[in-house]
């Protein structure tokens, strides 16, 4: 009897023990396999937000830690010298080493929303449908609508992923599904028009499923998602690049009035059943840029948005704000950009300009931060002192004032990069419309001229410049639509692409300039405004990206390199 | 399910055997009852490639990490030191090198189950063994690739209780000093690099500024300040305490031990009463704990009982920025404190080294370490002669409690106006209270298994050792980690005839739960053969002793796949929320596809060869000789060179990569005395040269581009061939463009590899060696006359280069200091005098960024071959008539010394530890008694 009790008492420790396959399985899962994913709307929602956090890698905040692109064109120089910007103004990125390398990433992006797209075809009979009870029945017929909103949503990001992919290397693979390595292979670049084509059409395809306005509709936890006006603003901007000298080449009339109908169409846009404009242009500039202007105003079309944080004003400060690091400092190229008003006096050339340039950036001798800036040699914040601004301009743009910066108790705020906000849709519509028809034409469809679609821009009440004056030939337009461009939409990462497709890379190549400012004996000011920063390098090759060698050598008979790189 | 059921019934089979015996009532014991003696545990019959080290070799010193104290002790061993500071100084540790470009974590096991090194103090040590070939390897099967480590501790010898105690103090002092410029250096080199970049002389600090700081005549407004030196003492002092007891009778057998070590860290003491601010941040104390029993119940069971511990308190500062400080703050940034006795700073540099050391508050770790085994052995003689059975389970656990406190202090810079008055004002920072709120706690276990059947007889000339075993092991870290499994069989068979023939055939089937279901077992199989030529009739050379030698091969294998878990499965992964809200208040958690899956994921395969001889001449030298040759397949790599990035998945792991691995090791030990005078030497020397056989490497411009076929680790940098004497030379249509940056006189010319006219980086080439060394060794004196006692451990390391970077040696980079080298800068200044063009041997000086300069090139490239006296000791032993007196056995007294020289070929650095907490060296007296 003993015995067999411990027979027993055996097999049982060595069933215990030996359990093999089931010995080594931890029997859970941490994460989440794929069929565990598209299967209720909680999951299928935090899919497709997975397909939305891609946008960082696009964002003009913190996709080059905390500096600005504008530093890789002439709008800026970055004040620190290891910052990713510095290897575009050297003209030391090729196609082995490219700081602005999103080629992997963006199609790591379309996978997702492609993955999302094929996935949740289904949702009807995916989501859980409760019948019985009419709050279950409305549960379901609002998760439906929810996520049907998400797949325009969706597909509305997988075109914008391919316009950030075409606008950087030129024509690139269009994906519209998901793939295999073999099916990769056979896959060749499709040419610029072909891109912006799939941009403009996917957008025309899905603006008016999307929703409109998240507060009207009853869902402001939503505001932030895509909308009707965000598919209608990507196809402006696409149909204005498809346009432009460098991708029209012939300069076909025709693609210039495709992108003032389509900018027109997005100005014109109403409220869902209703009279009344979705968007307006806000009267005043310098709060457009800061929180909660910056994702809720009436002006934001799409933006994304950021925790709080004090990073960029401790990258960006001036030096002489404890904390500060200088950081993007504006160039004096850009400052020569602003109007100079009637009046003007080279010894105070901040004063009578254009308003938007000491909204935009802190010049010698404005107050900020509750003080007086002193970029003048000798000053606080002097371009002689160590880690200061080498321009003598700080940005103000974006950076919201009076933040402590150092010790325990430090300021923050809410930062939002918008990618599109209604004042482009004028400056697209006067640019096309000038080159299709010249600055003062109207008719029944266009019934708005270039020109007033830039007074519309110019008279926001802050800035309030003088209108343009009428009868001006398309040249002389040109350069103002360039120069009006150029100053609302400085650092909001437009500049270097306008250059190019304006086929002025060119300037990208000049010197950076900044002033010098010495303070003399009765402290009056002398300015120097020709001090060389930076001698910057662009090369005709530059108007695209190279694509990476990486992607080349693994398929390079179908994968052609753009040329000269 | 097949696996499963091979164990159930090899175990059902083994475990019934015996208890049908009916010997389950009674329990039984383990000092063993050896009936017949077991030739296969001694060296001459072993088949195994392994080297050794006793643990009363291994000398303590101020530092307390074992594994560090191992340099150069152990053949194919090579330990390779990180940092000084107590605590946080666990090397990195390889065995015969790297046969992977993967994780190479070797593992440990104490008295018989997996533990770790590094809380064992070598007071409680017997021996620690390294296991290098397949057939020694076998037992660990899929965990066995890389090596592993064997310790073992003291137990009690039967016999009168012995009482053991030792003590030693020490002072221990830095050995590695930065050399920076004081403040007149750098404020003179600072003109000559703003110079440079305006391109003309416009000096930034004038000529009655320079005299200032060269007389130190004002030290507020123009210090000079070696913030290391200030961060740092110049010494500090080591306690060593220990007690042992041990001994037995018949039945039972003990050791206990308590060892206490204090080692205060070198940071400096505050005397800073401005703010408040934390008095020390320098306690480091280890206490240690061992108990082993040995218990014979009766001829058939027997017990075996270790507990060892440690009780660890450490203070560490809270900042994590100081050293980073001291390598790159300015001498002549701001003085230590104001005037008033404030922390100092400035916009430029809000940080000051010492105020992070005092004023940021302090964490304290308290780390608690237990491993406590229980083996059950029955000797079933009685009933199958040689037949034993030993079950086995044993915990460990690490625990760690780190309580932070938090604090920030106020910066203050001061200003002079005119009339000389001083003044400070705040720029920045708060003086809170300090914040005793935050904790963490981290705790890992393992619960390890093991149970083993063994069959050993000799029958005549015949000798047979067999043994087949189960085991298991749970590994939990604490959060939300899944345990790490392992469990399977191992066990091997050895055969001898007539003490000149041996064959070994040893194996493991074991699996891991990091491998699909289909796949979690493998089968690891090695074979020994062996041949005492020395023993043979036909041999007849007196002066040889022993001669042997033995061939072994196998496979082993590795399932720890880096951080990649259950790189089998597909996962979707949360990542960062969608921030959505008209009031900024709503988010969405997000999902995306990780990386793939690949449901052919298995382990690394190492298969290695071993060939071995060993021979003892005249009764004095002993010498070892192992050449071996290792190949890893089924490394783990992503296929990056195949599929293109549209497809857009993040790639998954397959088992594609290639490296082999080939070297020698040679030991030699020679004893000798000659009357009241006798000598050791002990030597190691040890080779292993890798090389990357296939990686899954993407397609490269030139074929020197490669990293295949290289070994693991190999350098690549641009070839520096001078310095740009003039724009002439810049400019010349011949000399290739240098694409990094712009350059101008003075800086970094670099050879144009594949002569397209570009220097980019296609044209770096192979330099130099890994950072890990192709060649480590040791030596060991010892001498004895009479009463005294002279010993002296060398270790060193050969083939071997770094790459320096960053401040330590970039003059003025990102507002740093200046390294000395610095002073062999180029500079080309006529009017004043100064033209080094001829001689230069540093690029020109600049205080913007240099991407042509501060890249990796032959120019930073460093040969890091040295060899270390790492400990010195002369003792004196009493003699027996002084002992006895004393009520002593033995009495030993000793002064040590220990990292008293070093040879480098690399003359700015220490080899080892560049820069943070420095190494020490250190001088302390001894007492060793024996009752």
């Amino acid at each position: 009897m003993k015995q067999i009790i411990q027979i027993l008492l055996t097999a049982t420790l060595l069933s215990a023990l030996t359990g093999c396959n089931d010995t080594l399985d931890n029997s859970i899962d941490i994460d989440l396999t794929p069929d565990q994913v598209y299967v209720n709307f909680e999951r299928m929602e935090q899919a497709a937000a997975g397909a939305y956090i891609n946008l960082a890698k696009v964002s003009g905040f913190y996709a080059w830690g905390n500096s600005l692109k504008a530093c890789a064109s002439d709008e800026a120089e970055e004040t620190n010298y290891t910052a990713k910007s510095q290897q575009f103004n050297i003209g030391s990125w090729n196609q082995y080493s490219n700081p602005d390398d999103i080629y992997a990433s963006m199609y790591t992006a379309i996978r997702q929303c492609n993955l999302f797209l094929e996935n949740s075809t289904e949702y009807k009979k995916i989501l859980v449908r409760d019948t019985i009870t009419s709050a279950g029945r409305d549960q379901y017929m609002q998760q439906c609508t929810l996520i049907e909103w998400y797949r325009y949503e969706v597909q509305f990001l997988r075109a914008f992923y391919h316009f950030e992919l075409a606008k950087r290397y030129g024509g690139i693979p269009i994906i519209r599904k998901t793939i295999t390595e073999d099916e990769a292979l056979k896959i060749p670049r499709s040419d610029m028009q072909e891109c912006m084509t799939f941009v403009k059409e996917e957008c025309d395809s899905i603006y008016k499923h999307m929703q409109y306005d998240w507060i009207a509709a009853k869902y402001p936890d939503y505001h932030g998602r895509a909308t009707a006006g965000a598919a209608l603003a990507l196809s402006s901007r696409a149909t204005l690049y498809q346009a432009s000298p460098l991708h029209n080449p012939g300069n076909d009339i025709s693609l210039w009035k495709d992108a003032a109908t389509v900018a027109k169409t997005l100005i014109d846009l109403k409220k869902a059943n209703s009279t009344t404009p979705q968007y307006a242009m806000a009267s005043n500039y310098d709060e457009l840029f800061l929180a909660p202007n910056s994702y809720s105003g009436s002006e934001i079309i799409f933006y994304q948005r950021f925790a709080n944080s004090n990073v960029l004003e401790a990258w960006s400060y001036p030096i002489g704000t404890p904390g500060g690091n200088s950081g993007v400092t504006p160039s004096q190229n850009l400052v020569d950009a602003y109007e100079k008003l009637p009046g003007w006096d080279a010894s105070k050339p901040y004063e009578k300009v254009d308003p938007r340039l000491q909204k935009t950036i802190v010049v010698n001798g404005s107050t900020w931060n509750g003080r007086t800036i002193e970029s003048h040699i000798g000053g606080i914040d002097g371009t002689d002192k160590k880690g200061a601004s080498r321009t003598g301009y700080y940005l103000k743009k974006f950076l919201s004032p009076n933040l402590a910066l150092t010790g325990a108790n430090q300021g923050r705020s809410m930062k939002a990069w918008v990618f599109f906000r209604y004042t482009e849709a004028f400056l697209n519509y006067a640019e096309a419309m000038n080159e299709a028809f010249g600055p003062d034409y109207t008719d029944a469809t266009y019934t708005m001229s270039a020109r007033e679609a830039l007074d519309k821009i110019r008279q926001r009440a802050d800035v309030n410049l003088p209108a343009i004056q009428s009868g001006l030939n398309k040249d002389e337009f040109r350069e103002i639509v360039k120069r009006e461009r150029r100053v609302e939409l400085a650092f909001e990462d437009h500049r270097a692409w306008d250059l190019r497709r304006w086929k002025e890379g060119e300037k990208l190549g000049e010197p950076i300039k900044g002033v010098r400012i010495t303070k003399n004996v009765d402290n009056s000011l002398s300015y120097d405004f020709d001090y060389t920063v930076e001698d910057r390098v662009f090369s005709e090759k530059m108007y695209f990206y190279p694509i990476p060698q990486s992607e080349i050598n693994k398929n390079p008979e179908v994968l052609k390199q753009n040329p000269l790189w | 399910m097949r696996n499963k059921n091979i164990i159930k019934q090899l175990l059902s089979l083994l475990l019934l055997a015996a208890f049908n015996q009916g010997i389950y009532a009674q329990i039984l014991s383990d000092t063993l009852i050896v009936k017949e003696s077991n030739p296969f545990t001694t060296d001459k019959y072993s088949l195994s490639a392994k080297s050794s080290v006793a643990g009363n070799n291994i000398r303590g010193q101020a530092e307390s990490s074992l594994s560090n104290l191992l340099s150069g002790r152990i053949a194919g061993l090579t330990v390779m030191h990180s940092s000084g500071l107590p605590g946080e100084n666990t090397p990195q540790v390889f065995i015969r090198g790297k046969s992977t470009y993967m994780g190479t974590d070797i593992l440990v096991y104490v008295d018989g189950f997996e533990s770790s090194l590094d809380f064992l103090v070598p007071e409680e040590i017997e021996k620690i063994t390294v296991l290098k070939d397949a057939v020694a390897l076998a037992p660990y099967g899929i965990r066995g690739a890389n090596g592993v480590i064997l310790v073992e501790t003291k137990r009690g010898q039967s016999g009168s209780l012995k009482i053991g105690v030792g003590v030693k103090t020490g002072l221990s002092n830095p050995i590695n000093k930065l050399d920076f410029l004081d403040s007149y250096g750098y404020a003179s080199l600072y003109n000559e690099a703003i110079s440079n970049d305006l391109g003309k002389w416009s000096p930034y600090y004038t000529d009655d500024e320079l005299a200032i700081y060269k007389n130190g005549s004002d030290p507020s407004f123009y210090p000079n300040v070696n913030w290391l030196d200030e961060v740092l003492k110049s010494q500090t002092h080591f306690e060593e305490a220990n007690i042992s007891l041990q001994g037995g009778g018949s039945n039972v057998n003990y050791y206990t031990m308590v060892n206490f070590t204090n080692t205060p860290q070198l940071f400096q003491t505050n005397n800073n009463s401005f703010a408040k601010s934390i008095k020390s941040v320098n306690a480091y104390t280890k206490l240690n704990v061992r108990g082993n029993i040995d218990v014979k119940i009766n001829d058939i069971f027997g017990i075996k009982v270790n507990m060892g511990g440690a009780v660890l308190n450490i203070d560490a500062p809270n900042s994590s920025k100081i050293f980073t400080l001291t390598n790159s703050l300015p001498p002549n940034a701001f003085p230590v404190t104001n005037i008033d006795g404030s922390w100092a700073a400035s916009p430029t540099y809000p940080d000051n080294p010492l105020a992070e050391l005092h004023g940021t508050g302090k964490k304290n770790y308290h780390k608690r370490y237990l491993q406590s085994d229980l083996v059950l052995r029955q000797d079933l003689s009685q009933f199958i002669k040689g037949l034993s059975f030993s079950e086995g389970i044993s915990f460990w656990g690490y625990g760690n409690t780190e309580d932070i406190t938090t604090k920030d202090y106020q910066r203050y810079q001061m200003t002079r106006n005119d009339q000389g008055e001083v003044a400070t004002n705040l720029i920045g920072g708060s003086n809170p209270e300090f914040d005793l709120s935050q904790s963490l706690k981290d705790q890992t276990t393992r619960l390890s298994i093991d149970l083993k059947a063994n069959y050993m007889r000799n029958f005549d000339k015949h000798h047979l050792d067999a043994s087949i075993a189960y085991m298991y092991s749970k590994y939990t870290i604490s959060g939300n980690n899944l345990a790490y499994l392992n469990a399977g069989l191992y066990g091997n068979v050895k055969y001898m005839f007539d003490s000149r023939y041996l064959a070994e055939f040893a194996y493991a089937y074991n699996g891991s739960e990091n491998l699909p279901n289909n796949n979690k077992y493998g089968f690891f199989p090695s074979m020994a053969l062996g041949w005492i030529v020395s023993e043979e009739n036909f041999f007849n050379v007196p002066s040889i002793d022993l001669l042997k030698v033995r061939i072994s091969g196998g496979m082993v294998g590795n399932s720890d796949l880096g951080s990649t878990r259950f790189g089998y499965q597909t996962y979707y992964n949360s990542s960062t929320k969608l921030n959505l809200g008209s009031a900024a208040n709503s988010s969405i958690s997000s999902l995306i596809e990780g990386k793939l899956g690949n449901p052919y994921i298995s382990y690394e395969k190492n298969y290695k060869y071993n060939f071995g001889l060993e021979t003892r001449i005249l009764k004095k030298i002993s010498i070892a000789f192992d050449l071996f040759y290792e190949k890893r397949k089924g490394i783990l790599a992503t296929n990056e060179s195949k599929v293109p990035a549209i497809v857009g998945i993040n790639l998954p792991y397959e088992n594609i990569g290639e490296v082999s691995n080939k070297g020698f090791e040679v030991e030699l030990t020679h004893n000798n005395r000659i009357n009241d005078f006798s000598y050791t030497i002990g030597g190691n020397i040890a080779f292993a040269k890798n090389k990357i056989d296939y990686q899954a490497e993407v397609l490269r411009s030139e074929n020197y581009l490669y990293r295949t076929g290289r070994p693991v680790g190999q350098q690549f940098a641009l070839e520096a061939i001078g310095f740009f004497n003039s724009w002439e030379e810049i400019n010349d249509a011949q000399t290739p463009v240098h694409s990094f940056a712009q350059v101008q006189p003075g800086d970094v010319r670099y050879k144009d590899q594949n002569g397209d006219g570009i220097i980019n980086e296609d044209d770096l080439i192979a330099m130099g060696y890994s950072s890990i060394p192709q060649i480590s060794g040791g030596l060991n004196l010892g001498l004895s006359y009479k009463n005294f006692d002279l010993i002296a451990d060398f270790y060193g390391m050969a083939n071997r280069s770094t790459m320096l970077s960053g401040n330590l040696v970039w003059a003025f980079y990102n507002n740093g200091q200046v390294p000395e080298m610095a002073l062999d800068r180029w500079a080309y200044y006529p009017d004043r005098g100064i033209d080094t063009r001829s001689s230069a041997k540093y690029p020109r000086l600049t205080v913007a960024d240099n991407n042509n300069n501060n890249r990796a090139s032959s120019l930073w490239m460093r040969d890091i071959s040295f060899f270390r006296l790492q400990n010195m000791e002369l003792g004196y032993n009493f003699s027996k008539s002084v002992t006895s007196k004393l009520f002593m056995k033995q009495l030993r007294v000793y002064l040590q010394g220990t990292n008293l020289l070093t040879y480098s070929t690399m003359k700015e650095f220490d080899p080892e530890v560049y820069s943070g907490y420095p190494m020490v060296r250190s001088f302390s007296i001894g007492l060793k008694a024996q009752f």
